[in-house]
């Protein structure tokens, strides 16, 4: 029979002798520490809130409780009485002033254009793929609408546009108590505004994103398209601009390349300082898994670490995805993981979802890229664009396949390796151009996802 | 049982012991006192199984024993009689009869038995401290504990005890208070508790009440068990006791900033009025004010001069507002270094801080808007600082 239960038993039969109060005033929160059996004796070790409480029971009502215990044929049993808390104190927060992170204090309503304050420039990871958008970011804050204004940060997804566009809001509010700061989507602008279409509201409206001191605007590639509302944003980008107003736009794509968005737009946003992200390096990789490992409580060896930072081909939104995971795993495994487990649950995710690359397969991706057929591809013309997408389609063979030039040559109709030397050069030196470089980047996300 | 004693001593005596009475007690005994006589002292004890308060005063005794009595009605009863007279106290049946000039008194007993043993420090760590020293450093620090008991042990008090000095600190996750004093003895190895706020309030009450007249040459002897569960202070003829909270007192040296960029030096009573008046506007936005530290504007100081400092060149702007009620605003000149900034608070807090500081005039240290900042005196011999974390403001 458990300890408690003992206690319990004890307990109910005491109750009948005394006053309710008394009991309650004693007895309420006692509970079992430990049961003890030596020697055919038992020893019930019972907690008690404190030492006035301890010293009552001690010296009034312990030969009552042995009295019970008697009755209750609990005959080589002996109580003793130690002053403990219930439970340890469980680790909560000790408040702002020790987690270092102020109170949200809202003034107007509790709006959803507000920060998150996870995302600082302290917890961002730099490295060669971001440090000029990094640089750019902290640049911006230090002398707000003058120096870069707008800034556009762009770069495929989860390599940390929004983190930094986020980070400059909370760091100018680190330095002013009361700059009013608007991070919204590009999308739920468009809605803001159609809502206030729809209601009426167009002064209500205005006076939100026109008063704003720093606009933040995210994933700015959704306004393509919707003319009207990219008519009102550019009011908006226009009145804030010339008051001198920050204004830090993010996308997925270089401005350029997103369809159907008007050239004054266009123009504007790249009027000021125009940086992109690309996917992280392996270094990188290896400083975000350990950043972000490190914040959310768990060590891990380096040889995972450096292993995830391999397998994982994505920004980091993707590592912190493979970082739950080997969490969960450790959760499993009570605690400790090494290498091989990870390696199994990993690798057999991956390679379950992860496609097989083929030349067919590039070459089917790049012809839909391109708009052009398989067939003109390896065909004899020479068109400008089918050149282009002929010299891509080599370029991607080679880095993606790592295929011989000669194999490339026979893939692509029989051509000498030597012009397949001369086109992946050709695309190499487009490449130092961003727009290239995306084109490539996306390109090379599509193989590798569908 | 029978006894005399002078009206004013047992009209202390239960003052004092007034302080661990559990009036609302589900247990009838807690809201009673137990008054003891032996030989030539009488002994007047309470407890509220947190404290225990007993004081001992001198008296005639007839015939020993001892008696509960309510603490409440006895205190108002014994307060309100003629003053330099003898009350002579008697046990008849279970009834005590009270008799003093004019005036007799029946209150009913309940079995001294039936009082809580109050447990017994046996050996333990010894202290003495200077009464007035302990009293204010108390005051100061004890009032930014925690009041609810979601986090136990930041309802106490960490006082440790090393090197001929104490260190106090008490914090409720939002601002910290921090003083150090000298104690008269020491025990040779550090040790380190936490004392409930209240209870140290208490004893300080009683260090202050009992003043030079009652404590020996103004001293407290603090007695610690082994245990370090239990405290007592004994400040001449009155023995207070209380529990100890046991845990880990959260590493309160890291919120400290290291440095600060911006000095302002303040006249406090203009600070403590210029946040007064501000906080009329905050009631409605959360309590928060905004301080702004800053090089007077050019403009301002001939048109519309700041309410105090004369011809300082650096100015304390505070506002508050929400859109309901208006806004309010002052300045007041002030001395800064640095670049200023700012920063914005609950004026309570502020309020609460400058209140227990004794200088005319403040220092206050920020770094940026939202670390913490620092008051202290400006006597660089007090060790005192409190620091509070300010909010985060968003439109």
């Amino acid at each position: 029979m458990s300890g408690q239960k003992i206690w319990n038993n004890i307990l109910s039969n005491f109750k009948t002798q005394v006053s309710t109060s008394t009991f309650k005033t004693w007895f309420s929160g006692t509970f079992v520490l430990d049961l003890k059996s030596e020697e055919g004796r038992d020893l019930l070790v019972v907690g008690v809130r404190n030492s006035f409480v301890r010293e009552q029971i001690e010296n009034r009502y312990r030969e009552v409780i042995l009295k019970s215990a008697k009755t209750l044929n609990y005959k080589k049993l002996s109580v003793i009485f130690v002053v403990s808390q219930k439970e340890k104190t469980p680790p909560t927060k000790n408040g702002p002033l020790f987690s270092g992170r102020p109170l949200d204090f809202i003034t107007k309503s509790k709006s959803p254009d507000t920060l998150s304050i996870s995302h600082t420039f302290e917890n961002f990871v730099v490295g060669g793929s971001n440090n000029l958008a990094y640089l750019a970011a902290t640049q911006a804050t230090t002398s707000l609408g003058s120096l870069y204004n707008p800034l556009l940060i762009h770069g495929p997804t989860g390599v940390g546009k929004t983190h930094l566009l986020q980070a400059i809001g909370n760091e100018v509010l680190v330095k002013t108590v009361n700059a009013k700061i608007l991070y919204v989507s590009a999308e739920r602008f468009t809605n803001d505004y159609i809502e206030s279409l729809n209601n009426k509201t167009q002064q209500a409206f205005r006076s939100k994103y026109r008063s704003a001191d720093v606009l933040l605007v995210d994933d700015i590639q959704f306004f393509a398209g919707k003319e009207s509302t990219q008519d009102e944003f550019f009011y908006t980008f226009d009145e804030l601009h010339l008051s001198g107003k920050q204004i830090v736009l993010a996308s997925d794509r270089h401005p350029k390349e997103i369809a159907r968005l008007k050239d004054r737009l266009v123009s504007r946003f790249l009027g000021g300082m125009a940086c992109g992200i690309t996917f992280p390096d392996l270094e990188m990789k290896t400083a975000i898994l350990t950043s972000k490992s490190k914040e959310k409580g768990i060590s891990l060896d380096s040889s995972i670490i450096h292993y995830l930072a391999e397998r994982c081909r994505g920004g980091a939104r993707e590592l912190e995805g493979s970082l739950v995971s080997v969490l969960a795993l450790s959760k499993l495994s009570g605690g400790r993981v090494d290498l091989e487990e990870v390696r199994a649950a990993i690798g057999r995710d991956t390679n379950l979802n992860s496609p097989i690359v083929t030349p067919g397969k590039i070459m089917d991706i790049v012809s839909r890229h391109f708009k052009v057929s398989s067939d003109d591809l390896c065909g004899p013309s020479r068109k400008s664009r089918l050149v282009e997408a002929r010299q891509t389609l080599m370029y991607l063979l080679r880095k993606q396949l790592g295929l011989p030039l000669s194999t490339i040559g026979d893939i692509l109709g029989g051509r000498d390796h030597s012009t397949i030397i001369h086109g992946i050069e050709r695309v190499e030196n487009l490449c130092l151009n961003q727009i290239k470089n995306d084109e490539i980047l996306r390109l090379t996300t599509a193989i590798s996802s569908n | 049982m029978k006894f005399t004693v002078s009206q004013k001593d047992m009209s202390l005596a239960l003052l004092l012991a007034g302080k661990s009475l559990l009036v609302k007690a589900n247990l009838p005994i807690l809201s009673n006192l137990l008054i003891s006589a032996t030989k030539s002292k009488i002994e007047v004890l309470s407890t509220n199984l947190e404290t225990a308060t007993k004081v001992t005063i001198a008296g005639e005794v007839e015939a020993e024993g001892k008696v509960t009595l309510s603490g409440k009605m006895l205190q108002e009863f014994i307060s309100q009689l003629p003053q330099e007279g003898d009350v002579v106290f008697e046990k008849l049946g279970e009834e005590v009869q009270i008799l003093t000039k004019g005036y007799e008194a029946r209150f009913a007993t309940i079995a001294a038995e039936e009082f809580p043993a109050i447990p017994k420090i046996e050996g333990g760590h010894k202290i003495k401290i200077g009464a007035d020293v302990f009293s204010k450093a108390a005051a100061r620090v004890a009032f930014a504990a925690a009041q609810d008991e979601g986090r136990p042990i930041l309802t106490g008090v960490l006082c440790e005890f090393s090197g001929g000095k104490v260190a106090m600190v008490a914090t409720d996750g939002y601002r910290l208070s921090f003083d150090e004093v000298k104690v008269l003895e020491a025990p040779p190895l550090g040790i380190k508790i936490v004392v409930p706020a209240r209870a140290i309030l208490e004893a300080a009450k009683i260090g202050g009440e009992l003043g030079g007249e009652g404590a020996k040459e103004g001293v407290i002897d603090i007695v610690v068990a082994e245990g370090l569960n239990q405290i007592s202070f004994k400040m001449g003829e009155v023995e207070f006791t209380s529990r100890l909270i046991e845990g880990e007192f959260p590493n309160w040296q890291k919120v400290i900033p290291a440095s600060f960029v911006s000095h302002a030096r303040v006249n406090k009573e203009e600070f403590i009025k210029v946040v007064r008046i501000a906080s009329i506007f905050a009631r409605d936005s959360g309590s928060i004010l905004r301080l702004k530290f800053e090089a007077m504007p050019a403009g301002r100081q001939a048109g519309n001069p700041p309410a105090g400092g004369g011809a300082k060149a650096q100015s304390l702007n505070v506002s508050a507002g929400a859109a309901q009620v208006g806004s309010g605003n002052g300045q007041i000149g002030i001395e800064l270094s640095g670049a200023g900034g700012e920063i914005a608070f609950n004026y309570r807090y502020l309020l609460e801080a400058l209140g227990v500081i004794e200088d005319e005039e403040v220092n206050f240290e920020m770094v940026e808007s939202l670390n913490p900042g620092k008051l202290t005196g400006v006597l660089p011999e007090e060790k005192f600082f409190h620091i509070i974390m300010p909010v985060r403001l968003q439109s």
